[in-house]
């Protein structure tokens, strides 16, 4: 009896459970989408009633303006020139910070000598440079390119000091007694081992790239996403500003996503986490 | 490890005889003095690095660089004790750090508070998270234009925008840390008869607090980078403005001098809120969500 009964049990309960999950999963994504579309009937219908609608615009403005831009080839134009600054922000920034980090590493005492100074530098809000930048070197691209770099540098840089300073000294020794010479110790040892805290530098580092190209393009530019956002404020045409927003914010996710599994495929075993 | 135990012991007692206790004080003493020759060589090296920077700086400038690029140490110490005589460093600094006050103890507050009920209410938190991720993904500068549209050139935009700098910083910690709570704690607390109160005083607040004051601790110099972007876009007053108008005269100390103030502030701030990492002693380290800041 109870040697028959028993995986009917079993099964019985699994079943429940499974269903359980269904529902639950159910009721998660229909509150989600219950919020979404409930916050964009309200926002197209019911906000005109509590602010000017003049300052919130609505959605079906926004989207007028998103396609009525990608139509005039105008926000293609100010995603390229955007995405070239942080995209060789980001590429000069990761370089820079990696070869800057492991230069300083070869050193015996450099990192324990210098370190009150990269504190220094690390809490110069880097977002104040942009002035500087724009009046050393112009409109163009260079200084949004160069704002990008410095906001990912000091990340990818402190990330690596930190991981490589965190590898096993016990493996350091180990490689030493085997025999191995100062590049061979970076090649097989420090590298490997401080993988996942540089990968999750440069992961997190995109966003803030993006962030260096735009604020640039706020202060003064003549093209790419931060220029059309701040020109579409001084004539007063929100659904444009918002536009720019939604378009900036779904670049950020569409790169994080794409480093993600780049990620997942080149370093397997390297999510680690940042330390910013 | 008994070997390794038993000298240090023996080191440690006064009543101790004998060659080992004689050598380990010894090595101990030997031991210090490399520390302290060591900690000597890293205050004259640092002290070297500092000066050799700056005078290599002064020396730079006018000879080998322009000093429209880099201009000198002695031109942006200049340009700073003229910002402190005239008053204008107080005057602007005052409006920066009121928009900064306000936008911290605004923007942390109402994160917590929408984050703490969520934080409880796991499918709620779930139904809302998609919105909260796509909203975090919006880099907190481009929201600038929006809240100077939307608030004009006062105060109101620059305190909007260091709360918006702070909300999802501490937002996305105080989240993390409610659902950190270890779900056993939580049954066996529950099953020995613990009211809702007790429950959140005893288990859940204690090992949620670390990741909000983590996330407290390095916000504040986040809510005056926001400040400060607000005043970079449209402002009359602010530090923000002081540097940007510097900018403007093409006043390279000026604007230096502008770097070197807020800086300082940043780094005022960090070292104030320090002590806020360790006054939970029974947490480790947790780590804490930075943000695209």
């Amino acid at each position: 009896m109870t040697a028959s009964a028993a995986p009917r049990v079993l099964a019985d309960v699994g079943h429940r459970h499974r269903e359980q999950l269904r529902v639950d999963r159910l009721l998660v994504l229909g509150g989600i989408a219950a919020v979404g579309i409930g916050f964009m009937l309200f926002w197209q219908l019911g906000m005109g009633y509590i602010v000017n609608q003049r300052y919130i615009s609505t959605p079906v403005e926004v989207a007028v303006s998103l396609f009525e831009r990608i139509g005039s080839g105008d926000l293609p134009r100010h995603i390229t020139a955007t995405m070239i600054a942080a995209g060789g922000g980001w590429v000069v920034g990761i370089a820079v910070g990696l070869s800057g980090a492991f230069l300083l590493l070869m050193t015996r005492r450099g990192y324990e000598v210098l370190e009150p100074f990269l504190l220094a530098f690390y809490s110069i809000p880097k977002i104040a440079l942009a002035p500087l930048f724009i009046m050393w070197f112009g409109l163009a691209l260079t200084p949004k390119l160069l704002l990008a770099a410095l906001m990912v540098f000091f990340i990818v840089f402190m990330n690596t000091v930190a991981g490589v300073r965190a590898v096993d000294r016990g493996l350091v020794d180990v490689a030493r007694v085997l025999g191995a010479g100062r590049l061979a110790l970076i090649r097989k040892v420090l590298i490997p081992a401080a993988a996942p805290s540089i990968m999750a530098a440069i992961r997190v580092t995109f966003a803030r790239a993006m962030v260096g190209a735009i604020l640039a393009e706020f202060i003064a530019s003549r093209e790419g996403l931060g220029y059309m956002i701040v020109r579409a404020a001084r004539q007063f045409d929100i659904a444009t500003v918002f536009a720019g927003v939604v378009v900036i914010a779904a670049l950020v996710m569409l790169v994080n996503a794409a480093i993600r599994t780049v990620e997942a495929r080149l370093f397997p075993w390297a999510s680690g986490t940042v330390e910013a | 490890m008994t070997a390794v135990e038993e000298p240090i012991r023996l080191a440690g007692s006064p009543a101790a005889e004998g060659p080992s206790a004689a050598v380990l004080l010894d090595e101990q003493g030997r031991h210090r003095a490399q520390s302290r020759a060591h900690r000597r060589f890293l205050f004259v090296a640092r002290l070297a690095s500092l000066v050799g920077f700056l005078v290599v700086w002064e020396l730079a400038s006018g000879t080998i660089v322009r000093p429209f690029f880099i201009s000198s140490p002695t031109a942006v110490a200049g340009a700073l004790v003229e910002w402190v005589e005239s008053g204008d460093l107080w005057y602007h600094g005052q409006f920066t750090l009121l928009a900064t006050f306000l936008g911290y103890v605004s923007g942390s507050l109402s994160a917590i508070a929408i984050a703490w009920p969520l934080g409880l209410m796991p499918r709620a938190y779930r139904i809302a998270e998609p919105y909260f991720l796509v909203a975090y993904s919006v880099p907190a500068v481009a929201m600038g234009p929006v809240f100077i549209l939307w608030f004009g050139l006062g105060l109101t935009p620059k305190v909007v925008l260091a709360a918006y700098f702070v909300f999802f910083i501490v937002f996305v910690n105080t989240v993390t840390g409610f659902q950190q709570v270890p779900r056993g704690m939580l049954d066996v607390t529950r099953v020995l008869g613990a009211s809702r109160v007790a429950l959140l005083r005893t288990v859940i607040l204690p090992s949620a607090l670390p990741y909000i004051l983590a996330a407290l601790r390095i916000t504040l110099p986040a809510a005056m980078i926001g400040a400060v972007v607000g005043e970079f876009i449209a402002s009359n007053r602010g530090l923000g403005y002081l540097t940007r108008a510097a900018a403007a005269e093409y006043s390279t100390a000026g604007v230096i001098a502008g770097v070197v103030v807020m800086s300082a502030i940043v780094l005022a701030m960090t070292l104030l809120l320090r002590p806020l990492g360790h006054a939970l002693r029974w947490q480790q380290e947790v780590k804490v969500n930075r943000g695209t800041v």
